[in-house]
């Protein structure tokens, strides 16, 4: 009979989904764990319950009982009595309105704890389980012998996602009977539980894939299992607080912004005067529905994990990105920063002081700012060029060679009767990739800063004409240095460099200035021998009708000296690579 | 190019491993015929895994063209990895299955078809003496018994081609013989085997072909017998003398010996190599005696593999150095 490895879509059939189903669903260990997450469950959900309907009974009987007051101020003369001193009594119909009520929003709180449990158990159990799990196979090695079976990459990957957190998902399964009792008692919407449930199922697949990635690239069980839960604070808690200066797309990769828009419908929060929770977010000029939007940031990060994975289980020795899909990753990034970011500018939402003032001013009734600080102005497009410089630092590291891949790639060129390694190949230059990337972010920055530019609240303010030169090479001189010294001096020194020569200056220059006690020149300038300071620095020589800033050469010194030591890198990494060529070709 | 020669079951050309400046595996070339048993033998560190990972497709060579049944590796690897069994040095196995379970999951990932697979299991159980371990957690087999269980994996879905890292390591004898027994079977069955060890007698009675490996390079290769012959011939025996006194004195004599190689003090007694007949051995030995050597014992020590390929290689190297 002819063999036949399973494909992707088989997926009950997928033999390492089935090895899992075995070896994690045991009986032993199965009672082990679902006796103890069944006691939290009903545990939680019982205290929510109570907890809801108790509050929601006491809140109603607390304001019928102030309006009735108010209306029959003397003690004695209407319906209401004082029964063991603190007890009031009302009449059997609203006694029996209120207790219906309660029972419904109780049951909507007990809906909400246990889907909160049940996030918790998929995403941070289920994700740690993952990362482990994978980084066990790898260093026993079996990793490698489903390495050498005929399966395709792509169905062993769905093999591992699936197959290692299955007790978590069976574990997850058996806490739906409360959901469902909590949803018929609780009338919940269906639709509404079909999206956080939605949102749920592809944020833990997200999750379980950040899991997989952190376990397929560190070697160290303790160090893969701490690193996939420290991504998952960092994607969870960190990145969405660069929501506030509109970057949403970090918040979406969460189920927060469906789980609050949930929130608001489950409990009736705009009718009580709390703040409305928009059900569309902008994407350029497009509304999107939140759901939508949630699995268009979820699916994009989703899939450059499954691309940085794929590479990794086809072969252990390739890049985690390659040269070429390196860019449309960059810049599908790129495009969906300046969509979700651009609409931020009439609505505000970028600027930190407008939002803080709008929702006070929302709150308190009182005034609203209508500018933001200059500083914020010069900040807010700053901090934008010195995030794409970081991402940029990564892509270059994940992208440019080691010396031993680029000997190794020129001795096979050489076999190949070759002068020079493919220009694709993981063992090639990345200067082109590099450059290709940093000419995606200049655009994207450019972009934003003509977009701010064009907004009532940069009225007056326009580009100096050395700006068009300037401000891109804020961005492409220090990503080239760290390139050029990554390619030609290895990851030990590229290390140091950034740690010496971008770090370390504008710490120092914080301690100076507040040991001096004063802004000087000389803090600017130390400040500005680093690399992140440039595009920060480009804000505030780049702008006519910026006032005045102390030390404004800083920039051009930092630009000069940078510059200078990219002419001096670039000579001498090409001087060295001949030199390898070289030798490596005439090499036995 | 040359073609692909579709009657060998593994062929190697120019095959060239690189970690960074250090060659693992230099220029080899190996060719071995449909169900021979062909074993690669070296010490530590020669190059035999290396070569092993790069032939079962986990590791990237610098270059080199290698086929399995005349499958190009590199143009085909999918179809490669069909035709291959492999079973590396202290073969790891998840201890959370059981042994069954294990030979299931890789049958059917090989795409061995459900019906199919049960019985397979239960031949391959026989074949390795693991029938009564079936429903055994692999955490719990002994050494012997992991090291058979990862060879019923390997040989489930019928490779036509089974390469084994030091199969027989951490194995008793036992073990070992009925290793032998099963890989015979499988070869006259057309597998082709290819098999590591450091240990020449471990796998003399068993290969068809062997081959010596040494930092990278294949120094011989050939019909074990006479591989064996040729290492005796061109290598030292080491002799090792005890004597009471005067080792100032017997060291400037046995170093104007013809023959005599590398003489050391160990261990209270002298060491040196001695690369002449037996006559000339003997004639030695009456040398010593006669110049009033007090000679309390004189031993001949036969060199392992180990230095034998050492030895070998240097000799290799110093022949290359004076050719130039």
């Amino acid at each position: 009979m002819e063999s036949r490895p399973v494909s992707v879509i088989e997926f009950w059939r997928n033999p390492i989904l089935v090895r899992y189903l075995r070896a994690r669903l045991r009986w032993k260990g199965m009672l082990l764990t679902a006796i103890p997450t069944m006691i939290l469950v009903t545990f939680v959900s019982l205290i929510a319950y109570y907890g809801g309907s108790g509050y929601h009974q006491r809140q109603v009987f607390f304001e019928e009982s102030m309006r009735q007051q108010e209306a029959h101020p003397s003690p004695g003369e209407g319906v209401l009595e004082e029964e063991g001193g603190d007890r009031l009594e009302h009449s059997p119909t609203l006694q029996q309105e209120v207790f219906t009520e309660a029972r419904r929003v109780g049951a909507r709180t007990a809906f909400v704890a246990v889907f909160v449990v049940q996030c918790c158990l998929l995403m941070l159990w289920g994700t740690f389980s993952v990362a482990v799990g994978v980084t066990r196979e790898s260093i026993e090695g079996i990793l490698e012998y489903q390495r050498l079976t005929p399966m395709s990459p792509l169905a062993k990957i769905v093999g591992y996602v699936l197959g290692l957190p299955i007790r978590e998902t069976v574990l997850c399964l058996m806490t739906l009977p409360f959901t469902v009792v909590a949803i018929r008692v609780g009338e919940i919407p269906t639709d509404l539980v079909g999206k956080l449930y939605l949102v749920m199922a592809t944020s833990s697949l997200m999750y379980h894939m950040t899991g997989f990635l952190a376990g397929i690239v560190v070697k160290n069980r303790f160090m893969s299992g701490l690193l996939s839960q420290l991504l998952m604070i960092v994607l969870y808690l960190l990145l969405p607080q660069l929501s506030r200066l509109g970057y949403v797309i970090f918040l979406y990769l969460t189920v927060r912004p469906v789980f609050m828009e949930s929130l608001g419908v489950l409990f009736d929060r705009t009718e009580r005067g709390e703040m409305p929770i928009p059900a569309t977010e902008p994407f350029f000029q497009a509304e999107i529905p939140l759901v939508w939007f949630t699995f268009l940031m979820q699916g994009f990060l989703f899939s450059v994990f499954l691309l940085v994975v794929y590479r990794r289980v086809r072969n252990q020795e390739e890049h985690l990105l390659g040269k070429f899909s390196a860019i449309p990753v960059f810049g599908g990034f790129v495009t969906i920063l300046l969509g979700t970011i651009l609409p931020g500018i009439p609505n505000e939402s970028i600027f930190p002081s407008m939002s803080a003032s709008a929702l006070l001013g929302d709150r308190m009734r009182g005034f609203r700012s209508t500018q933001p600080f200059e500083g914020e102005m010069l900040a807010i497009p700053g901090a934008f060029g010195f995030g794409m410089i970081l991402i940029l630092l990564l892509v270059v590291f994940l992208v440019t060679p080691t010396e031993d891949t680029r000997v190794k790639g020129l001795r096979l060129a050489r076999k190949r009767g070759r002068r020079s390694v493919y220009f694709w190949a993981d063992a090639s230059s990345s200067l082109f990739t590099t450059l290709a990337c940093t000419i995606l972010a200049v655009m994207a920055w450019m972009v934003f800063l003509t977009a701010l530019l064009k907004s009532e609240h940069y009225e007056g303010w326009s580009f100096v004409w050395s700006s068009w030169m300037f401000f891109p090479l804020s961005i492409l001189v220090p990503v080239l240095f760290s390139q050029l010294i990554l390619e030609s001096s290895g990851r030990v020194a590229w290390f140091m460099a950034l740690l010496f020569g971008w770090v370390v200056p504008p710490m120092a220059g914080l301690v100076l200035g507040l040991a001096t006690q004063e802004g000087s020149d000389l803090v600017i300038y130390v400040m500005s021998l680093s690399g992140f300071s440039l595009p920060i620095n480009a804000m505030r020589n780049g702008f006519e009708g910026v006032g005045v800033t102390p030390a404004m050469g800083a920039f051009q010194f930092s630009l000069l000296l940078h510059g200078v030591a990219v002419t001096a890198l670039g000579g001498w990494a090409l001087s060295k690579q001949r030199s390898l060529r070289r030798r490596t070709l005439e090499s036995r | 190019m040359e073609g692909r020669d579709q009657q060998l079951g593994i062929e190697t050309r120019d095959l060239r491993v690189d970690f960074g400046s250090f060659t693992a595996v230099d220029d080899l070339s190996l060719r071995v015929p449909r169900g021979e048993i062909y074993g690669l033998i070296g010490p530590n560190g020669a190059g035999k895994t290396t070569t092993f990972r790069v032939l079962a497709t986990l590791q990237q060579p610098t270059y080199g063209e290698m086929y399995l049944e005349g499958v190009d590796l590199a143009a085909e690897p999918a179809e490669a990895r069909r035709l291959l069994g492999y079973m590396p040095d202290l073969a790891p196995i998840p201890s959370d299955l059981k042994v069954w379970e294990f030979l299931d999951l890789f049958g059917a990932s090989y795409g061995v078809p459900g019906r199919v697979r049960r019985d397979r299991i239960a031949e391959c159980l026989e074949a390795v003496d693991l029938v009564d371990k079936r429903n055994t957690f692999c955490g719990t087999l002994s050494r012997g018994m992991t090291q058979r269980c990862v060879l019923a994996k390997s040989l489930l879905h019928r490779p036509g081609v089974l390469i084994l890292d030091e199969p027989a390591s951490g194995m008793d004898p036992v073990s070992r013989k009925a290793l032998r027994d099963i890989l015979r079977r499988v070869a006259a069955e057309g597998t082709t085997i290819l098999i590591s060890s450091h240990i020449l007698s471990e796998l003399s009675d068993l290969c068809t072909h062997v081959g010596i490996l040494a930092r990278g390079r294949l120094l011989d290769s050939g019909r074990p017998g006479e591989v064996a012959d040729r290492l005796g011939k061109s290598t030292a025996r080491v002799i090792r003398i005890n004597i009471l006194h005067g080792e100032k004195e017997a060291v400037a004599l046995l170093g104007n010996q013809e023959g005599v190689r590398k003489v050391r003090k160990e261990g209270g007694g002298l060491v040196f190599e001695f690369s002449g007949t037996v006559d000339e051995q003997v004639n030695l030995l009456r040398i010593l005696t006669d110049s009033g050597m007090p000679i309390r014992s004189f031993e001949e020590r036969s060199a392992s593999i180990e230095d034998v390929i050492v030895a070998l290689h240097e000799e290799q190297v110093a022949e290359e150095r004076d050719g130039k």
